[in-house]
């Protein structure tokens, strides 16, 4: 560290391109900590599962027409009918599905009364039917049975029922002991329901929700003119089952399905925006960190150009390789260092701001760490090759050049 | 003392070879003062870093202070010249960034000494050049000369066995000259070899021994028959 003074006396003295440069570092870290930050928090998003069986489902929209009674024989039979082909393990009807963005949220709360609501929640109603169909794990409590079930021709959540709720939802409401849910009448939208069991993991059809994750299946089937189905295969069958029901359904006279698709397109179009955000963030990094490199790089290359007599001279006077190595090594970290401290002070000031007036998370202190390590790392890379011209510049230069 | 036994010395550049020196012996005892002289391109100043250990030589052998140079790595020559030489240079070289002080500190800084040696070090080495109370100017404050009086300082401090110094006083005026060359005598007079380049006949002759240089060719031209110290 012998080195350290001089170079900290020289900087020093010749302030201007290490400033340009300390600037640079400060904004590419804020910027990369934030952008690497926003896109981890995306990328989660992303590959969190939904808790179905995403693999084998399908759905799609169908209408019906008639008397009340006509239109609920209609949706019967239409279910027997698909149940009965055999690339189908299970078939069911719901009021919507996760993740298209169309769907019922709901007050939950321990009481009637509204301003006394604990949370919003997504709402499905459906019969007793969906839990295998859905592939969900019902943890506490039991499954909806047959017995159960209440039909009705819409708004199926104005009638009392039993209801599961997901595992968030449950913990939401009595956080210390989520089990004891079952049992309890819960209000949804001031309407008492009773919860007899509890399913593992059920989204809501918004994903950007606070509620995303906290949801009611009711056992109230609803027979509206245009319904949902939504069918599970039997595994690696999806393909042949989803042309099989398509040929069925449209063999009944008048017949139209719309929305007719594999979960796994419900869900990328549901990311497809997010996924781009992601991709381009990833770009952006990948740019701006080589911009940076690209500027240590080429202002060590420029030093080193226009300081090649006092590198010899240093040599001749009797610095080693090593030593001239080490001296733009320790520059480099030094302006590094700068650079990253004044960036984690952008970055805490931007983010009070952020969290302050946008209410966007903060970014936590591992990043600022990881990224004031990734930052000098990358610095001292970008100035290896720079510095190692330095260290072959030959100690005749002193004597051989103006 | 150093001595080159049928040392010589050739630049290849592409498909051309250029005799910068052709074969010589040459030995330099402890506590002399010799000149160099000779027409531009001759080959002055590529004697002088083999001397310094600027410069590999092609053939012969070279031993400074009983160190073999031709066994050593880059790492030991370096270390040599740290500890054997001083150089000084026509356009004296100092760090503009650093002050005098800073500058003369940068030679010892390679060297495993404590603080406190370095601090006497380079004080002593100011005043012997007199410009111990301007430590802590810039080299671009100072005259031609009081620069090159800091560069003598930086070249001493490390108390090297030989000062090396080319056309040390080629870029200042006859006064400012005889100044220096009086400053290199007292260095001499102490005890330190001294090898210099000059174009100055004047100066040349103070030396104890002139060593001429014509196309490669050194000839010993002249013993000045002056006491060596
Ligand atoms: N790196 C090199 N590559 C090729 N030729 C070189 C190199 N350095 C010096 N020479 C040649 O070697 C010869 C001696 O050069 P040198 O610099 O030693 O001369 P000099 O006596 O110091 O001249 P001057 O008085 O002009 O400083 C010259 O012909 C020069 O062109
Ligand atoms: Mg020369």
């Amino acid at each position: 560290m012998r080195d350290l003074l001089p170079i900290l006396k020289t900087l020093n003295k010749n302030k201007a391109s290490p400033l340009l440069l300390i600037l640079q570092i400060a904004l590419t870290f804020t910027i990369l900590v934030n952008a690497i930050y926003m896109m981890i928090l995306k990328e989660q998003e992303l590959v969190q599962p939904t808790g179905l069986a995403e693999s084998q489902l399908f759905s799609f929209r169908t209408h019906f027409e008639g008397s009340d009674e006509e239109k609920n024989a209609a949706l019967d039979t239409d279910l027997a009918d698909i149940r009965a082909l055999a690339s189908v393990e299970s078939v069911s009807t719901i009021t919507s599905m996760p993740l298209t963005n169309w769907g019922r949220s709901l007050d939950v709360g321990l009481t009637p009364e509204e301003d006394e609501r604990i949370t919003h929640a997504g709402y499905y109603g459906s019969d007793d039917t969906i839990v295998d169909t859905l592939g969900l794990r019902v943890v506490a409590g039991r499954n909806l049975q047959h017995n159960d079930v209440v039909h009705t021709y819409f708004d199926g959540h104005t009638e009392s029922a039993s209801v599961l709720v997901s595992q968030d939802l449950a913990h939401k409401i009595r956080p210390n002991d989520w089990r004891s849910v079952i049992g309890e009448t819960i209000y949804v939208e001031s309407v008492p329901q009773k919860v007899v069991g509890i399913v593992e993991t059920m989204k809501s059809p918004w994903r950007f929700w606070y509620a995303y994750d906290m949801t009611v299946i009711s056992s109230v089937r609803e027979h509206y003119e245009e319904s949902i189905i939504v069918v599970k295969a039997k595994p690696g069958q999806r393909e042949i089952a989803m042309e099989e029901v398509q040929a069925l359904m449209l063999k009944k006279p008048g017949r139209q399905l719309d929305a007719f698709k594999s979960f796994e397109q419900i869900k990328t179009e549901n990311l497809q925006a997010d996924y781009a955000v992601s991709q381009t963030l990833k770009a952006v990094i990948a740019a701006l960190a080589c911009v940076t490199m690209l500027g240590i790089f080429g202002q060590a290359r420029y030093t080193v150009y226009k300081r090649r007599k006092q590198i010899g001279t240093r040599r001749a006077l009797g610095a080693t390789q090593a030593d001239i190595l080490r001296y733009f090594m320790i520059e480099n970290a030094v302006v590094s260092l700068f650079g990253i401290t004044l960036g984690i002070v952008i970055a805490i000031t931007a983010n009070i701001y952020l969290v302050n007036y946008f209410g966007l998370t903060s970014v936590p202190g591992d990043y600022l760490i990881a990224g004031a390590i990734v930052m000098l790392l990358a610095g001292q890379l970008a100035v290896t090759y720079p510095a190692m011209i330095a260290a072959r510049v030959p100690p005749a230069i002193a004597t051989r050049t103006a | 003392m150093l001595s080159m036994r049928h040392l010589s010395k050739a630049y290849y550049t592409d498909t051309i070879k250029t005799q910068a020196l052709q074969p010589f012996d040459l030995r330099i005892e402890q506590g002399e003062f010799v000149s160099v002289v000779g027409p531009s391109g001759s080959g002055k100043t590529t004697f002088l870093n083999i001397t310094g250990l600027l410069e590999d030589f092609c053939d012969g052998s070279y031993e400074l202070d009983g160190f073999n140079v031709e066994k050593l790595s880059d790492k030991a020559k370096s270390k040599l010249r740290n500890e054997k030489v001083g150089f000084i240079f026509q356009s004296f070289n100092l760090i503009p960034e650093l002050n005098l002080y800073d500058n003369v500190d940068m030679p010892l800084r390679y060297r495993k000494l404590s603080s406190k040696e370095r601090h006497e070090r380079i004080m002593d080495a100011l005043n012997k050049v007199g410009l111990a109370s301007r430590k802590d100017h810039y080299p671009s404050q100072l005259s031609g000369g009081q620069q090159q009086r800091v560069a003598i300082a930086r070249a001493i401090a490390g108390k090297p066995s030989f000062l090396l110094a080319d056309e040390p006083t080629g870029n200042l005026d006859s006064k400012m000259a005889d100044s220096i060359m009086e400053l290199l005598m007292d260095i001499n007079a102490q005890g330190t070899s001294i090898v210099m380049v000059t174009h100055d006949t004047q100066q040349a002759e103070k030396a104890h021994r002139i060593i001429e240089i014509r196309d490669g060719v050194i000839i010993e031209r002249k013993h000045c028959n002056k006491a060596i110290a």
